[in-house]
């Protein structure tokens, strides 16, 4: 899942000069680079501290090719967002079976979800404290990220014979929960606890589809995972 | 409720304090901001025009928002020089996050004195609810500057909005004692909760339903007390229609 290439290893430059290299491939490489570059730089310094000649010269790119593909630096940074989001998704449809039962694909999805997070801080802060920092557009986005993950949840209410009476946010309310459990720990730089919050966050999300009972059945499997 | 033998995480505090000690906030010679007819009641009259620039500052965040107010427009409004607004804040951002502490403290001593009044943590719960409905029901342009215009206004405020935050999470850790085995949930189950909650509060002030706070309540009161008190025992606090 994650990328195994140390970061200069992933922000360096094709050789230069003349070479066989498809202009479309050069284009996109440069892209990934400064996408990437947004998101160190953005967890190091923070959004408001991250300048366009920054990004640029992590990525090891002239500022005029940045201008080529990204109006400016909020732009740079949404795409970043966007790419990061959309990165994720591919990896939850990839690894979570639609044919297990509810509660389990939960789990799955709560424990890839906190492996990324860990595997991937400086995407995961972008995506999860910088983004609410960042102006308008950003915050809309953040808020469009809970709500891609609310449907998933909301398969759960079939397992409550009086799902009817659950209020209607009920699902963004409790992925806005979660994340904010796991930005508190990127803020404080205690990413060490993150992967030990499953157990905890898979009881607060299943108890209200499944009750207490069971979602405490999951959450010390889940328990067992985390200590083995 | 959840007698389960998992050993409890870490809790995270900022300080280990009870939710009480929001109350030490108010000690640090600033305003209460209440800016009805542009006036701060409240505050000793040793600087008014300060307080109007508080009060333009909440009155044009909270209708235009942050990133389209600027001090000339708070100067403006609040009929007073530029000179002056130089001379109480270090510029926009200081001016929004002072205001933002005042408001927040004014706040915080309202919903912990509610809370305080009742006895029992479930009627506790109700009762800050009410009072913090109450404060965003008074003034909707101060409700949108208390919690909405936080976001997105940079690193300072968001410190500021997750430090409101966790002592939400106080208040809702005081649930672990309704359990017949507190230690059996750790303080992350009152942070998950906090996060849920001003999430559906920010959500509906975002969206100008706040008038009808009293709808959404109980909405906020099963999330606070279903991990304590269980699922069913909270799907009935959705059944309550709050007087309004």
């Amino acid at each position: 899942m994650a990328d195994s290439r140390s970061l200069s290893e992933r922000l360096a430059k094709l050789p230069p000069g003349r070479h066989l290299v498809p202009h479309d491939f050069v284009t996109q490489n440069q892209r990934e680079r400064m996408l990437l570059a947004t998101a160190e730089l953005v967890a190091e310094r923070g959004y408001q501290k991250t300048t366009i000649e920054l990004i640029a010269k992590t990525a090891r790119v002239a500022l005029s090719t940045f201008y080529e593909q990204f109006s400016s630096k909020e732009d740079c940074f949404l795409a970043a967002f966007d790419e990061t989001v959309a990165g994720a998704a591919e990896v939850f449809d990839e690894l979570i079976d639609e044919e297990m039962p509810w509660a389990e694909q939960i789990s799955a999805g709560i424990e890839i979800f906190l492996e990324m997070v860990v595997n991937e801080p400086a995407r995961a802060r972008l995506c999860i404290v910088e983004s609410q920092a960042a102006g308008g557009a950003s915050l809309a986005r953040y808020q469009a990220m809970l709500e891609q993950v609310a449907p998933k949840l909301r398969e759960g209410r079939i397992h409550n014979p009086r799902a009817s009476r659950l209020p209607d946010g009920l699902e963004v309310a409790i992925v806005g929960g979660l994340i904010w459990l796991v930005h508190q720990r990127l803020v404080a730089d205690r990413a060490d606890e993150i992967k030990g919050l499953l157990p905890e966050m898979l009881q607060v999300t299943l108890t209200p589809y499944v009750g207490e009972v069971e979602a405490g059945r999951a959450a010390d499997a889940a328990q067992a995972r985390v200590a083995a | 409720m959840w007698a389960r033998s998992r050993p409890a995480a870490q809790p995270t505090r900022l300080r280990p304090a009870s939710p009480l000690d929001w109350n030490e906030r108010r000690g640090r010679g600033r305003a209460d901001v209440s800016y009805a007819n542009g006036r701060l009641p409240g505050r000793l009259p040793d600087d008014p025009a300060r307080d109007r620039i508080a009060a333009a500052m909440i009155a044009l965040v909270g209708t235009r928002g942050y990133a389209e107010t600027s001090v000339e427009m708070v100067c403006e409004r609040a009929q007073t020089r530029r000179s002056h607004f130089d001379r109480c804040f270090a510029g926009r951002e200081d001016c929004f996050l002072s205001v933002h502490d005042e408001v927040t403290a004014e706040f915080c001593e309202r919903v912990v004195a509610a809370f305080s009044s009742a006895s029992s943590w479930h009627d506790r719960v109700w009762a800050a609810g009410w009072a913090a409905m109450r404060f965003f029901q008074e003034d909707a342009a101060r409700a949108r500057f208390l919690v909405v215009e936080v976001n997105g206004t940079g690193s300072g405020a968001q410190a500021r909005r997750d430090r409101t935050l966790q002592r939400l999470a106080d208040i809702l850790d005081g649930g672990r004692e309704e359990l017949e085995k507190p230690d059996s949930v750790s303080r992350c189950t009152a942070e998950i909760v906090a996060g849920a909650i001003y999430g559906t509060v920010l959500g509906r002030i975002e969206s100008g339903c706040v008038e009808r706070g009293e709808d959404f309540l109980p909405e906020l009161v099963y999330m606070a007390v279903m991990p304590y008190l269980g699922s069913r025992a909270a799907e009935d606090e959705l059944l309550v229609q709050p007087l309004r």
